[in-house]
């Protein structure tokens, strides 16, 4: 009898903590680490709803300083203080945290979305490694050309659709006394900005490669693209690399194209905010993708894809889950659209600007390829020290047979440590 | 009335006679441990950390490995670390040189000129913004085509003067310690005005009564007065210069590349954009240990002069 | 009385008089331009050139958008900050001092080394180390533990002048002091800090300048707003990535920077005077 009564008991206890644990709780919190102090405010917008949604306030945390950022998200990640979900980089930049097993694995919350056909499988190629998917997007962008519409109508040029089109509309612009392309070396890392489209425009296999180790960079397909280059600066298409880009505070490269004295930016389609933000009219911005060198290559357009990812070691672990899935929604990733005006992932959500809708439109129907970026597919160790080569030979391009030497160096010490 | 060795040693031997009771020979200790813990606990403690990190290769996530004094000896045979050296090396010299002279130069004359309080603030105003801000500030200045600098040469028909100040080498390493000059002087100012202050004035008015005046006796009264401060300064500067990081890294990264490097900025540059942090570490251990050294034998030769006097 | 370097002629001061004010007139060029940029509107910023004067005022506009950002904490956090940090580092200091020079420690050049070495390390070390210590021991995100943080690298310096100006001071004040029956804390609090009121008050200036300016650590040891120091707030608002208001960041650094420039302009009168006045005369 009394073991009867005492069982009962025991179950009441457990019959009642159950309850306790099904019934909605009180909201959890996730820590949300990120490096873009002036998008802030946007997370603000698309993540407080998620506390009335899925039961959990997010708490965000900028830092203002990118490698200091990353300096202290990697010194916490392996501490219960890791961050529940934090802003990262794709790729390579990524990959040592995946090989150390310090970040979750989130193809489940990528699953129910493509099995909806609401979002590409294809956008996870840059968090994917030994099959399975690490991060889910938050920073998506396509590296296209800016240019101001106004400038070309007043010269009576159209968007290039070939090769020779675009070497015209630059040297047309040059003769009229405006700068056709922006370039610069302001902040150390735009420097690998020409270099990847050039390569990518005239031999993309060979792109993926090089960063893959698998080509040189004494080879002659990055000799062609550098004398290309080198004669491009020769001609004095660029602007003197010296210009502002807005690392730090100020924008002349987009005040420039804003009043007309430069033609083109290639850039990410991020940029165009701070464009019409430097006095050019939304509706006079406009965007095209760089013609390949030869009509016969594949269409193809390099993207830059940052993650967010959930640190295994984080006690916020489930939670975050939770959040990604938020995230991946329809409603939040419209609401991220409207506030920064990213190509939109989700097919559900529409894009902001006629600018980034007429463009992904163009990608979809086009069959474009999507390219990583640089900066993420090849490892860091080399992109870091490479971009310094780059910005001399951007300097002096007479060097260009120096910088090769130097950058295979560099690639070869890399290399070398993974054998 | 000068606050000689020998006048200093004297009462202090009488202090240290045996047989002192012990508490108050404890005394001393409690004024000096309260800051010497602060400095062990927080400053100290890290750097034993990192002095420990100097002797392992180490990524950040994954477990540090120990490689001996590999990172020392890769150190000194990489050719960066001499361009890095040398350039650390001028900014040092340089960081002394100007800051210092100009700070005393404007102490002096600033305190005998109509208006002397407007220009002596006017002086300090830079050094209350940070490093980074005047950084970004001069990196406007310094701009090739629309910087304040390269406008003013044009207008004045100096306009072949004109450069790209900071990529082009070695010019922007000047270009950034007139930046650090502009930033520093203020400081070293208030430091001489403050000792300037303290002076008696019996031997000045002594002195000039007998003739004595202007370069001279700035040279043979007033400076030796302030050595102390001239040391303060000057010790500063040159660890000042040792560290100097911020600027650098705004203005220029420490490019174009990596020519204006200095100890600091390489030591950055390996521990937090290629995370070598057992690298950057040994990097560190080499600035700390030649700038203790320079500072070492810097203090000991003056008060080799001070007892010499 | 003006103490007197030499002779003054009436041209002589009218010459140090002209070139003292071009040169601060260059000098302050920088400052003025960055004034001129923060009342400019944003589309104005980006278009016209440095030199340009702005064709309206917008400053107000640029500060509100700047405030609107999230200013506010950051400004208090940083107050407390810089006043309670350098307050307790100059006071710890003085002590440290007095102990070294005054006192005679027993090897006086250990501790004075001791205590100095902790400038000569590079900062940008410190900040891994003391994240993960503040991490385990519980001061991450705490308002004590950036203000031990701020006192420990403070003292250094502090200790340095605070040295360099107790061995200025003659014996015989000491002498004096104890003849009357003095121990060594009446000694410090009611002679030898009266006495060192002019490097006392510019080391709380500079520190606290150093303390407001500060930008790494108040990013690397905190992270919740109401505890991150009014540099880190500033710095989130200018980046690439995104549109960033070049009139309101500055305007912001201005903003920014104006404590440190109003409490030089309240305590400059204890140390400016330089060489007009001797030591009697407090």
């Amino acid at each position: 009898m009394k073991l009867k009564k005492l069982g009962l008991r025991k179950l009441g206890l457990i019959a009642a903590s159950l309850a306790a644990l099904a019934s909605p709780a009180v909201a959890q919190t996730v820590d949300f680490y990120h490096d873009k102090g002036n998008w802030n405010d946007a997370y603000k917008t698309v993540l407080g709803p998620a506390k009335d949604a899925v039961g959990i306030d997010v708490n965000l945390v900028p830092y203002a300083d990118t490698s200091t950022y990353q300096a202290a998200v990697r010194a916490a990640l392996r501490t219960p203080s890791a961050p529940g979900v934090f802003a990262w980089w794709s790729g390579y930049r990524m990959k040592d945290l995946v090989d150390a097993k310090l970040v979750t694995d989130v193809g489940e919350v990528w699953k129910k979305y493509t099995d909806a056909g609401l979002v590409s499988p294809s956008l996870a190629s840059a968090f994917t490694f030994d099959g399975k998917i690490y991060g889910v997007p938050n920073l998506v962008a396509y590296w296209v050309v800016l240019y101001n519409k106004k400038t070309f109508a007043e010269n009576g040029l159209e968007p290039p659709k070939t090769w020779e089109e675009l070497e015209k509309v630059a040297a047309t612009l040059k003769e009229k006394g405006i700068t056709p392309f922006g370039q610069t070396i302001e902040g150390r890392w735009p420097s690998f900005i020409w270099f990847q489209e050039l390569l990518v425009r005239s031999n993309p296999e060979f792109y993926a490669r090089l960063m893959t180790g698998q080509a040189k960079y004494t080879d002659p397909e990055v000799t062609a693209v550098l004398k290309t280059w080198a004669d491009w600066i020769g001609k004095g298409y660029f602007t003197d690399p010296s210009i502002a880009f807005g690392t730090s505070g100020s924008n002349a490269m987009a005040g420039q194209l804003a009043q007309g004295k430069l033609g083109m930016i290639l850039v990410g389609t991020w940029y165009a905010n701070t464009i019409v933000q430097s006095g050019l009219d939304a509706k006079d911005l406009g965007a095209f993708i760089m013609p390949n060198e030869k009509a016969d290559l594949p269409k193809s357009v390099i993207f830059e894809a940052g993650p967010l990812l959930i640190a295994s070691a984080s006690a916020q672990k489930e939670d975050a889950l939770k959040l990604a899935d938020y995230w991946m929604s329809s409603k939040a990733q419209q609401a991220w659209v409207d506030a920064q005006d990213f190509p939109p992932i989700n097919k559900d959500v529409k894009a902001k600007s006629p600018l980034i809708a007429d463009l992904v439109k163009e990608i979809n129907d086009g069959g474009y390829t999507s390219i990583n970026r640089f900066w993420e597919a090849t490892p860091p160790q080399i992109a870091e020290a490479a971009v310094d080569e780059l910005g001399n030979f951007m300097l002096h391009p007479e060097t260009a047979p120096q910088v090769q030497q130097n950058l295979q160096a560099l690639a070869d010490k890399y290399w070398a440590t993974q054998k | 009335m000068t606050a000689t060795i020998d006048q200093t040693l004297a009462p202090a031997l009488r202090r240290r006679s045996p047989g002192r009771p012990l508490k108050q020979r404890i005394v001393p200790y409690l004024y000096v441990l309260p800051a010497a813990l602060f400095v062990v606990l927080f400053l100290l403690y890290p750097m034993v950390l990192t002095a420990w990190r100097s002797l392992t290769r180490f990524d950040g996530i994954s477990d540090p490995v120990y490689v001996g004094f590999e990172n020392f000896s890769t150190l000194f045979q990489d050719p960066y670390f001499l361009l890095s050296l040398r350039n650390t090396v001028i900014w040092t010299v340089a960081a002394v040189v100007f800051p210092v002279t100009l700070g005393l130069v404007f102490a002096l004359a600033f305190s005998r000129v109509r208006w002397g309080g407007f220009f002596k603030t006017v002086i300090y105003l830079p050094a209350t913004i940070s490093a980074a801000a005047a950084g970004i500030l001069f990196s406007f200045v310094f701009n090739y085509d629309n910087g304040v600098l390269n406008m003013i040469l044009r207008a004045i028909g100096l306009g072949d003067l004109a450069s790209r100040w900071l990529f082009d080498v070695p010019t922007n390493t000047f270009a950034m310690i007139a930046t650090y000059t502009w930033q520093q002087t203020g400081l070293n100012m208030m430091l001489f005005l403050v000792g300037l202050q303290g002076l008696p004035p019996e031997p000045i008015e002594a002195a000039k009564i007998e003739g004595c005046t202007g370069w001279s006796l700035v040279r043979r009264i007033i400076l030796p007065m302030l050595m102390p401060y001239v040391v303060i300064t000057t010790l500063l500067a040159i660890v000042n210069g040792f560290k100097v990081f911020d600027l650098i890294w705004v203005m220029t990264q420490g490019g174009p590349g990596r020519a204006s490097e200095t100890l600091a900025v390489t030591m950055y540059r390996e521990g937090f954009i290629l995370f070598n942090q057992g690298y950057s570490a040994s990097i560190a251990v080499v600035i700390s240990v030649v700038a203790l050294a320079f500072s070492y034998f810097y203090l000991r030769s003056v008060l080799e002069q001070e007892a010499r006097q | 009385m003006s103490a007197e370097v030499g002779e003054q002629t009436a041209l002589g001061r009218e010459t140090r008089f002209s070139s003292a004010l071009i040169l601060t007139v260059f000098w302050v060029l920088p400052i003025a331009l960055l004034v001129m940029s923060a009342m400019k509107t944003p589309i104005e910023f980006s278009s016209t050139s440095t030199l340009t004067p702005p064709s309206s005022f917008n400053l107000f506009d640029n500060i509100a958008r700047a405030w609107a950002k999230g200013m506010a904490s950051g400004f208090v956090n940083s107050a407390i900050y810089g006043v309670v940090a350098s307050l307790i580092a100059v006071v710890l200091s003085a002590m440290a001092a007095y102990g070294i020079v005054r006192l005679r420690i027993p090897q006086g050049m250990f501790w004075f080394l001791l205590i100095y070495s902790g400038t000569i390390f590079p900062f940008q070390m410190y900040l891994i180390p003391l994240f993960n210590f503040y991490l385990d021991t519980g001061l991450y995100d705490t308002r004590l533990g950036v203000i031990a943080f701020y006192v420990a690298i403070t003292i250094p310096f502090c200790v340095f002048v605070m040295r360099g100006f107790f061995l200025t001071v003659p014996w015989q004040v000491q002498e004096a002091a104890a003849l009357d029956g003095a121990n060594s804390w009446a000694t410090f609090w009611r002679i030898m800090m009266p006495m060192a009121k002019a490097p006392l008050i510019l080391l709380v200036l500079i520190q606290f300048t150093w303390i407001w300016n500060d930008l790494l650590f108040g990013l690397v040891l905190t992270k919740s707003e109401s505890v991150r120091p009014i540099m880190v707030a500033l710095a989130g608002m200018q980046g690439v990535y995104g549109a960033s208001d070049g009139p309101s960041v500055i305007a912001a650094t201005l903003v920014g920077s104006a404590p440190t420039l109003i409490l030089f302009l309240v305590l400059q009168r204890y140390f400016v005077r330089g060489l007009t006045l001797g030591m009697g005369e407090r």
